[in-house]
């Protein structure tokens, strides 16, 4: 992987980096801003891009911003070339031109207001009207959307407040999909077939992987293609020696990564089982705290204290998997302690690394939660840190009522914001949608 | 071929790692995920051009955000490089 960088982004801090422009005027190069955001500016794909816009000045308007999408641009060049290549077209003669909209459900960013308000009505027109200024179709249209579906935000992608869900892997993945069901007969491209779902995830991964400028594990990705299910990462070889997007033989690697068969991820979508009643729901807290570099704090106590970490990591295993096993049982009645035998070892882990995997905030909360009626219990899910929680519960609206009000009355007590959001664990993959049911979002 | 499908929609739903962060990272280990009912929806069409209009670019809009747009135009790169995709002025 030496084409690649080794650098941590947050989520969603990329879709929509945006740049003053004012501070590019007296330069050439266009994606200056992204040096903020990665350790070091010396990446391929950066050379790469400033190569072939070096003799595009941007001469912005006053005020004007410019906004770059890294994973936006990363995926369509991984999803354009591998539809050339498989299609075998000439991108000037049949690759049609594309409108693509994406549109978030709700949750993934914090409404200021409720939608429904006269004035979150002003912004959705407004940032209709934004959005479609290149066309001729009407911007009232977006006022026949049933409400609330997506939420409208009188902001830029870069000042939404983003809840800690997001998700760039949905957004690659989605993007992939489209892109490969757009241009390519069902007999090249199918999202509902195994064989499709292959492809796309093998592609999904490698654009997701360029974008982001490392090799993750790579479950986020295997979650948006298959839905739930136990993980077990890829061999990050398989993605070894890929050429940057546009250098030669780009396009012969990328064939070959998508067929490839060191392919060696495992998801088991019999492994992840939720018990008829109960349900994954997940808090946005809002502390104002923030953990960088964790990742690499944790690996390298597991280097320098092998050993231990070993052993740590096999007993925590242990715990996953049954924790796993009593939720595809449906055995209620120990996921109490299933979900507290991990935390355990999660904040076992934290001391030994010194990492705030589970910080004592986030330890307060959790055990008071536990408390309230209807919850079975929780964790700081992922990587953990300060921002979100996922919790098990009853699924029913007194359990979520009593939730709400306990939040409510904590954010009071503590100072923080804890929220719990509208979503709930599900078991499906990518899906292919109906286009209508986007009426009045799209042309 | 000419082959497309004029409009597609498609989603994929956002994740929760409930076990198995930083150990998922080994291929040793496994991590437990689940998909969630928040998705992103992404909705592609064919854009119409007058007859004669050669046009190769992708608009690609977040219709829920201000100023969120993004343009790219697309050629075919030198020595099997595959798609080139640049950002386009807006």
């Amino acid at each position: 992987m030496a084409s690649l960088k080794h650098c941590i982004v947050p989520y969603w801090s990329v879709i929509g980096r945006e740049v003053d422009a004012g501070a590019l005027r007296s330069d050439l190069v266009l994606p200056l801003h992204v040096e903020v955001h990665f350790t070091s500016s010396n990446s391929p794909r950066l050379l790469q891009r400033q190569g072939n816009n070096s003799q595009q000045m941007l001469t912005p308007t006053s005020g004007s911003t410019i906004t770059t999408n890294a994973f936006v641009e990363t995926t369509l060049s991984y999803a354009l070339t591998y539809i050339a290549r498989t299609a075998h077209h000439r991108p000037n003669h049949s690759m049609h031109s594309a409108r693509i909209t994406i549109l978030a459900d709700n949750d993934y960013y914090s409404q200021p207001s409720a939608p429904t308000s006269a004035a979150a009505a002003a912004a959705a027109a407004a940032a209709a009207a934004a959005a479609s200024s290149t066309s001729t179709s009407s911007s009232s249209s977006a006022t026949t959307v049933p409400p609330g579906r997506f939420a409208v935000f009188p902001t830029t992608l870069k000042g939404a407040h983003k809840t800690g869900l997001g998700s760039s892997a949905a957004l690659v993945t989605a993007l992939t999909a489209a892109l490969l069901s757009h241009y390519l007969p069902p007999s090249l491209f199918d999202a509902a077939t195994d064989g499709g779902r292959r492809t796309l995830h093998n592609l999904a991964q490698a654009a997701h992987c360029a974008a982001q400028g490392k090799v993750g594990s790579g479950f986020d990705v295997a979650a948006a293609v298959y839905g739930s299910c136990t993980y077990r990462r890829f061999s990050p070889a398989v993605l070894a020696g890929l050429p940057d997007a546009g250098a030669p033989g780009f396009a012969a690697a990328v064939g070959a990564a998508v067929a490839s068969r060191a392919w060696d991820a495992e998801t088991a979508a019999d492994g992840a089982g939720l018990p008829p009643g109960v349900a994954v729901r997940m808090c946005d807290v809002d502390c104002g705290s923030q953990t960088v570099g964790m990742v690499k704090t944790v690996l390298a106590w597991r280097a320098r204290d092998a050993d231990a970490a070993r052993t740590l990591w096999d007993e925590l295993q242990t715990r996953n998997e049954r924790l796993a096993a009593v939720l595809r049982a449906g055995e209620v009645a120990a996921l109490g302690a299933a979900l507290a035998g991990v935390r355990e070892l999660v904040r076992a882990m934290g001391t030994a690394s010194g990492v705030p995997i589970e910080p004592e905030s986030q330890t307060a909360l959790l055990d008071a939660l536990g408390k309230v009626e209807g919850v079975y219990g929780g964790v700081v899910p992922g990587a953990g840190g300060f921002d979100a929680l996922a919790l098990l519960v009853k699924d029913d609206e007194e359990t979520a009522r009593r939730i709400e009000a306990f939040l409510e009355w904590w954010s009071k007590e503590t100072g923080s914001r804890v929220r719990l959001l509208g979503v709930k664990g599900e078991m499906e993959g990518v899906k292919v949608e109906k286009a209508n049911s986007y009426d009045g979002w799209i042309q | 071929m000419r082959g497309s499908n004029p409009t597609v929609a498609v989603s994929a739903p956002g994740k929760v790692l409930l076990a198995g962060g930083y150990l998922v990272l080994d291929r040793a280990y496994t991590g437990l995920v689940f998909g969630l009912s928040a998705r992103i929806n992404v909705i592609a069409q064919e854009i119409k051009t007058i007859e004669g209009v050669q046009l190769t670019e992708i608009v690609v809009d977040s219709p829920q955000f201000l100023n969120a747009q993004w343009r790219y135009g697309y050629r075919l790169a030198e020595e099997d490089g595959g798609i080139k995709v640049t950002q386009l002025r807006v």
